[in-house]
């Protein structure tokens, strides 16, 4: 386990690396934008156009996979915005996607309102990641070429660990177990770790339906079928525990072909909602798992 | 369908009879459906006793769709049971365990500990969800103890406990919302199983309990007579009931515990089993025989979808299903008539001085207002605004001050009427429907409308309060207004939606905090043009409330007397109706779903003393307002820069003053 420890201290090294270094907002003529959209933020930050706000700071500093300077005004969470204090802040451009214009429409009133998108089309989702980047840049004042050069780092990573992979034919299946050892939250077509998988030419063992996020809720018993996939669990700290106990208890997830054959790796939390840099995150804590899996 | 009403009691009883055998053998069915087609051809006897765990799909039938199967019976007897018992013991037809707060109580101690006290999760969460459920039940029994047990005071006291559990609950997962899929997803009652543990140990728990609660049958049915000849019989009347109530909440508490919360399984059993065999009132073991043939049905017909949908929680979806079925026993059926017992909790004492006391207040609200106004927490600190100030005050604080304060007041008048005029001290705004369908609206939009579109909030949930309006006054009118059946026919509604709700929730994703949050009543967004829309509304529903007092005074008397004095009760009531619904809708538009203030500013007002119909509907307007207000100026800043919805605030103030005065009340 001393392994996944170092794992998860090189993440940050590793994204860092791919970061340009941060501008001010007033020397390089960046607008001052307030991301309330986190995939919008992530991208940002990871271009060094750091937003004046952004909604509900302290979990994002928490989950997300790049670090925000704590001069970062918080203006409350997506569903509701604080908007004395948006106002207060007097951003050039706001950057939301539809459920926060649905919550708190009157978001508009403080500044021009550009929409992330957040729709992809079938199978394109690591393209969606890389048009919210684009999104942002343009709407941040951000050069494109910077979003260019950002987008061919990650893909440059991304194929030097498909390469490194070789041997990648065995279909993988991205789960959340749920505390109580008896279903499981599993990735699908269309989820961002899916886009990763199929970035680094593995497969997605789980073909089965999702909702309109990619996620399906299944029991164990749809994962019977699965023999010959490996297994990535995602944890999440708090559960560890407990989720490890159950999953020790349960009598059909210890009869699951890929636990029996050992094949199954625990990866931490990533932000499944997220754009590129939440994808590079992803890819970065899978792979190292992967090659240390006994063939 | 309405002949059914008039005709000789027999072929009801046949007919009833009859759905509850054909649940049954449906239920049967797709349990067979389903084994065969997990198992094909292997004899069920040898997978169950001698399985080749070899094989991937003995191992599921095994591990899985053989516990799937017992869990459901188990819990649908445990909840029948529970439910039924309730039921006979309060005398109300809403009662269930879930109302008396005791599933909340279990809930919020499993939530709460899985937050900060992890280490009491590994000494057994069964023990933290009763610890939760009991310690919930011994403080509604404290407080009602008072009045005898009475079973008014019992659910009244019930309801609120159960409202301020909720709204703990709903803040700790707002305010945690990185666990909000996970507790959400296991709060939802999927009765999915990998493995026989849980099948043993909620068999051996609740068989415990059920068998102990057998032996308090007898007494039950005395106590079914009422409460005379149970005491002239030499019983405890309290202590009979208490110690039932303790025991049925002990079984609720453990299948929260063990697979969430197994929505309106408890009050749907018992009515479908009263009407199969009206004369069994008092026997809880029909009900536990239908409740489990209930959600087994449910639960198996969810498995057979699953390859499609994915996995279903049962206990979700059970309000899904029993939602209709309530309504359509409410529409149908025929009540029997049994004595009633629980009326509204008297007041306690009598003002010398209303309009004085209306005086103050006015006098409230418009400080109430000013604070709100002009002074917050801001960057710096709290900050006082001078009312020059076009932007703070004026563009961002008056539409959320014109908002609270009308929804307050609509939600109050609402309350009050439809306690009138239903008779029952519980009927509040949420009770109706419609604050539920606003919900839908809003869920359905979330669920359909492609990501990226932006619609308006206010337009959807307005076209899904029209809609179950609309049903609701259908339904209702089919059963003549009739009290108890309209609140069944809301409660059915309610139920549906609250499961959509769960369900949406349970599948993951990013909405779901946004959806959660409007649900429990945030104000954040409101413009001005609807702020003073639901002034206007709250001043039109006071002013009707005013013109018929009559109605308001005389209709809770009972329907002889209102005729005696010239009062047609289904007119009034089918007017005092439409009235509370368009309060509703508009308040519900604004805040959302807020069943605290609805529920509990008519009772608070009759506690403290205002008599005159005509001073209650000002003081519920005056003191809705105030309520409200004050909740959004606390919520506004309390976590500053975080909203915490006025909902929540309201339950969460609201709940203790209610108990202290409840309390109060017992020793006069």
């Amino acid at each position: 386990m001393l392994t996944r420890r170092h794992l998860v201290a090189s993440i940050p090294f590793a994204l860092a690396a791919l970061a340009a270094p941060s501008r001010a907002a007033t020397e390089s003529g960046l607008k001052r934008v307030a991301a309330i959209d986190w995939a919008a933020a992530e991208a940002l930050v990871a271009l060094g156009a750091i937003p004046v706000a952004v909604s509900d700071t302290q979990y994002f500093r928490q989950r997300m996979p790049v670090s925000l300077p704590e001069t970062v005004a918080d203006i409350g969470p997506f569903w509701e915005i604080n908007l004395e204090r948006l106002a207060a802040i007097a951003p050039d451009a706001i950057l939301a996607n539809s459920s926060s214009l649905v919550m708190t429409p009157a978001i508009a009133d403080v500044a021009p309102v550009a929409q992330v998108p957040d729709r992809a089309a079938k199978g394109q989702r690591f393209e969606l990641a890389v048009a919210i980047m684009r999104h942002a840049a343009d709407t941040a004042g951000v050069p494109g070429s910077d979003v260019d050069a950002f987008q061919q780092r990650i893909e440059t990573r991304l194929s030097l660990m498909r390469q490194g992979l070789g041997r990648a034919d065995r279909p993988m299946l991205v789960l959340l177990p749920d505390q109580n050892g008896r279903r499981a939250m599993v990735y699908g077509e269309g989820s961002l770790p899916d886009a990763v998988l199929r970035k680094l030419g593995l497969a997605n063992a789980w073909s089965g339906p999702v909702n309109a996020n990619g996620l399906a809720q299944v029991g164990l018993d749809a994962l019977m079928p699965l023999a010959g996939a490996t297994f990535v669990q995602v944890e999440i700290p708090t559960l560890k525990l407990r989720t490890a106990r159950s999953l020790g208890r349960s009598a059909l997830w210890q009869r699951l072909e890929p636990i029996r054959a050992q094949r199954s790796i625990t990866i931490p939390q990533f932000h499944p909602f997220g754009g590129l840099p939440s994808a590079a995150h992803f890819a970065e804590m899978l792979v190292p798992a992967l090659e240390r899996l006994p063939a | 369908m309405t002949d059914l009403s008039t005709a000789a009691p027999r072929p009801v009883l046949r007919g009833a009879s009859i759905g509850v055998a054909a649940l049954a053998i449906a239920a049967l069915g797709l349990v067979f459906f389903n084994l065969s087609t997990v198992a094909g051809s292997e004899s069920w006897l040898q997978l169950l006793f001698a399985p080749d765990l070899e094989d991937p799909r003995q191992t599921v039938a095994y591990f899985s769709t053989f516990p799937r199967i017992a869990l459901a019976i188990v819990t649908g007897l445990a909840l029948g049971f529970a439910g039924s018992v309730f039921q006979a013991v309060l005398r109300n037809p809403l009662a269930e365990p879930g109302l008396l707060g005791v599933t909340s109580g279990a809930q919020l101690a499993l939530a709460a500990s899985l937050l900060y006290a992890p280490a009491l999760w590994t000494e057994g969460y069964e023990l933290v969800a009763l610890g939760g459920g009991v310690f919930v039940f011994a403080l509604v029994a404290l407080a009602a103890s008072g009045r005898g047990a009475s079973a008014p005071a019992f659910i009244l006291t019930g309801v609120v406990v159960s409202l301020y559990c909720n709204a703990l609950y709903g803040l700790l997962i707002l305010f945690h919302h990185d666990f909000l899929s996970d507790l959400l997803a296991w709060q939802a009652g999927s009765l999915q199983q990998s493995g026989w543990q849980s099948v043993a140990r909620l068999t051996a728990q609740a068989g415990i309990v059920g068998l102990a609660m057998l032996f308090l049958l007898r007494p039950l049915r005395i106590l079914s007579l009422g409460d005379g000849p149970a005491r002239s019989l030499g019983l405890s009347p309290a202590l009979v009931k208490v110690s039932l109530l303790g025991l049925a909440s002990t079984l609720a508490a453990l299948v929260t515990a063990e697979i969430g919360i197994v929505g309106f399984i408890g009050l749907a059993a018992p009515a479908l089993a009263r009407h199969a065999w009206p004369r069994q009132f008092a026997n809880p073991i029909p009900a536990a025989l239908v409740g489990a043939a209930l959600l087994l049905f449910i639960d198996q017909a969810l498995g057979l979808i699953a390859p499609y949908a994915g996995d279903i929680p049962a206990g979700a979806a059970a309000g899904l299903f029993t939602g209709p079925l309530l309504a359509i026993l409410a529409v149908t059926g025929r009540q029997a008539d049994r004595p009633r017992t629980d009326r509204m909790p008297l007041p306690s004492r009598r003002l010398a001085r209303p309009s004085f006391a209306l005086g103050a207040l006015a006098t409230l609200l418009v400080l109430a207002a000013g604070l709100s106004l002009l002074t917050g927490f801001g960057d710096g600190g709290w900050q006082i605004v001078s009312p020059t100030d076009p932007d703070l005050p004026w563009h961002w604080r008056l539409p959320r001050l014109l908002g609270a304060a009308g929804a307050g007041a609509c939600l109050a008048i609402a309350g009050l009427l439809l306690q009138r005029a239903l008779r029952n001290p519980l009927a509040s705004p949420d009770l109706v429907g419609v604050g539920h369908g606003a919900g839908l609206g809003l869920i359905i939009a979330f669920m359909i409308v492609p990501a990226g579109a932006v619609w308006s909030k206010l337009a959807v949930s307005a076209a899904g309060a029209a809609a179950v309006l609309v049903l609701v006054a259908v339904l209702a009118r089919r059963a003549s207004f009739q009290p108890e059946r309209t609140l069944l026919v809301g409660v059915g509604l309610g139920s549906m939606v609250h499961a959509l709700l769960v369900l949406f929730l349970a599948s993951g994703g990013p909405n779901g905090a946004a959806l959660l949050s409007w649900f429990s009543g945030s104000i954040g967004a409101v413009r001005i043009a609807e702020g003073v829309m639901v002034c206007v509304v709250a001043l039109a529903t006071v002013v009707v409330a005013l013109v018929f007092h009559r109605w308001l005074a005389a209709l809770p008397l009972g329907d002889q007397t209102s005729l005696s004095i010239g009062i047609t009760p289904r007119i009034a009531r089918t007017m005092l109706f439409a009235v509370a619904a368009v309060a509703i809708a508009a308040a519900t538009m604004i805040v959302g779903p807020v069943s605290f203030v609805g529920l509990i500013v008519p009772h608070l007002v009759s506690q403290a003393g205002f008599q005159r119909t005509r001073d209650i509907v000002l003081a519920c307007a005056l003191s809705g307002a105030i309520f409200l207000v004050g909740a959004d100026f606390i919520g506004r800043n309390l976590a500053w820069p975080w909203p915490m919805a006025p909902g929540l605030i309201a339950a969460l103030l609201g709940g203790p003053i209610f108990l202290w005065l409840i309390w109060r009340g017992r020793s006069q």
